[in-house]
């Protein structure tokens, strides 16, 4: 058995679970929309990761800054956690809308702001994690996934408005707009309750992810200070070109 | 030596550099130029939809291609010729405008010259010189910020090929978007003030978080 | 009879919906936890 101090936690598999069941049993038994049918079902889970895509950006843009204030590997790991599930929901939140709208629109993927916004976040957060693969240094990688984090964090409100004033311009084919009539309570309390277990899944797979991030941190370290052979042997000229 | 000196000695080398080269002019500017030529083969060459999308057009072989020329400094320096760099005590942010100054002059003429095959080939008259103007410099600016800033971010003695441009494609989406809605503004009789308005906000924030970011990015290994 | 097959129709989609959600989570968390047993495998190897 290795001799790291975390045994093994499960909680968070457990929350997970639940909070999927939880959310299936909401989705399936409320009444179905009036105007979309059964497709409304499909709202429960798409909102909600939508939802979560944009709270996992903010988590990692906060990450990033807190990084670069208080310097602690910490927050660089919760920056990191944040972003790959946030591509996960990203991706799930694309995928879904796109599944809602063919059957309700007739096409794959319109170009209204939301849609278009949420594939270029998608592209940010490729981007982000493009970046980290690039060294195994600790603290360069996460000195300047944080300083990407912020850029993006000054950018994204630019690229936002600039968006939706551009779709503002160019009225997308008014086809009916999703929401159509206010929702009725019911369905309006089970949306709340399937954000409110996706957020909690979020949660749960932020502490697992973290977890997976610390370890691996570790193997990288234990990879480098690894003990190659006893120095005259290992004595040569210092490698200039190599990076990092 | 002054904050102006120093980032006129980078802005010099760096174009030196390309006069040398030679790379900018002899290679990007051709490859921006063929990909102009490639989309009416792949589209179709009828005049109205060339002319509808040649400014579109335009812009996105000009924001895609651009950032290579953005990046290709610091795609060229190696790990060490940056160190010896900054040992010269060099101010990093006099090193990053001065890097992006050269970009943006590269740019210009990139803008240009592409601007000119696009006018022959999609069969486009741009109208408003001056919102033109105003638009080329502000494009050129933004991405050669943008671009320099991303090269400095990822930074590595390896050339990460594709993930300069990567990062910068959406970031660059203000800048898109400005440049072709003040352009289409104008052929609409339309103010494009608030495009040119809001792509001066994006320089003036990039030129702040590239100057703010050069010295903690020098600082990493 | 229209209405029972827009219904079936509309089944399907939600079907894909959630299968494609739930496997696409379940999945994402087990890759977490695969690379776990392997990053304390490795830490296990070197220690």
């Amino acid at each position: 058995m290795t001799t790291t101090e975390h045994r093994v936690s499960v909680w968070p598999w457990v929350v997970m679970a639940v909070a999927g069941l939880v959310t299936f049993v909401a989705a399936m038994t409320v009444s179905p929309d009036v105007v979309q049918g059964q497709l409304s079902r499909i709202m429960y889970v798409h909102v909600p990761s939508a939802w979560l895509a944009y709270l996992a950006f903010g988590v990692t843009m906060l990450g990033s800054a807190m990084y670069l204030w208080k310097k602690t590997l910490t927050w660089d790991r919760i920056a990191l956690a944040s972003a790959e599930i946030g591509v996960v929901f990203t991706g799930l939140a694309i995928g879904l809308g796109m599944i809602w709208a063919k059957p309700t629109w007739g096409m794959w993927w319109t170009w209204d702001a939301r849609l278009t916004l949420t594939a270029i976040m998608f592209f940010v957060y490729l981007g982000y994690l493009a970046l980290r693969r690039t060294t195994d240094d600790l603290h360069a990688r996460a000195k300047r996934s944080a300083i990407l984090g912020v850029l993006a964090v000054v950018q994204i409100p630019l690229v936002h408005f600039s968006v939706i004033w551009w779709r503002g311009l160019h009225q997308a084919p008014t086809i009916g707009k999703p929401e159509g009539p206010s929702m009725d309570t019911s369905m309006v309390v089970t949306l709340l309750i399937a954000v409110f277990m996706f957020t909690t899944m979020y949660v749960a797979m932020m502490f697992k992810r973290i977890e997976l991030a610390k370890l691996e941190d570790a193997v990288l370290v234990a990879e480098q200070t690894s003990s190659g052979p006893v120095a005259g042997e290992a004595v040569s000229a210092p490698d200039l070109m190599r990076g990092s | 030596m002054s904050f102006f000196h120093q980032v006129m000695t980078i802005t010099r080398r760096d174009l030196l550099r390309e006069r040398r080269s030679g790379e900018v002019l002899w290679v990007t500017l051709p490859f921006g130029a063929i990909a102009l030529l490639l989309v009416p083969l792949a589209i179709g060459t009828d005049a109205p939809t060339l002319t509808k999308i040649g400014p579109g057009m335009f812009w996105i072989i000009v924001m895609l291609f651009g950032v290579l020329i953005a990046i290709r400094q610091t795609n060229a320096e190696t790990t060490a010729q940056r160190d010896l760099v900054a040992l010269t005590g060099l101010d990093p942010a006099a090193i990053y405008v001065g890097k992006s100054l050269a970009s943006f002059l590269l740019l210009l003429v990139f803008e240009l010259v592409l601007g000119i095959v696009t006018i022959a080939l999609y069969d486009v008259a741009p109208s408003d010189l001056g919102v033109l103007l105003a638009v080329f410099v502000l494009a050129a600016g933004g991405l050669s910020l943008l671009g320099t800033l991303a090269a400095g971010i990822v930074a590595t003695g390896q050339s990460a090929t594709a993930l300069v441009p990567l990062l910068v494609a959406p970031l660059s989406v203000p800048l898109l978007l400005g440049a072709t809605q003040a352009l289409e503004a104008i052929q609409l009789s339309r103010s494009s003030l608030s495009w040119v308005l809001l792509m001066t906000i994006v320089v003036l924030l990039l030129a702040v978080a590239g100057v703010l970011s050069a010295r903690p990015l020098q600082e990493t290994t | 009879m229209l209405l029972a097959a827009i219904s079936a129709e509309q089944w399907n989609w939600v079907g894909l919906a959630y299968g494609v959600t739930y496997v696409g989570l379940v999945a994402y968390a087990a890759s977490i936890a695969v690379r776990i047993t392997r990053a304390r495998n490795k830490l296990g190897e070197t220690e």
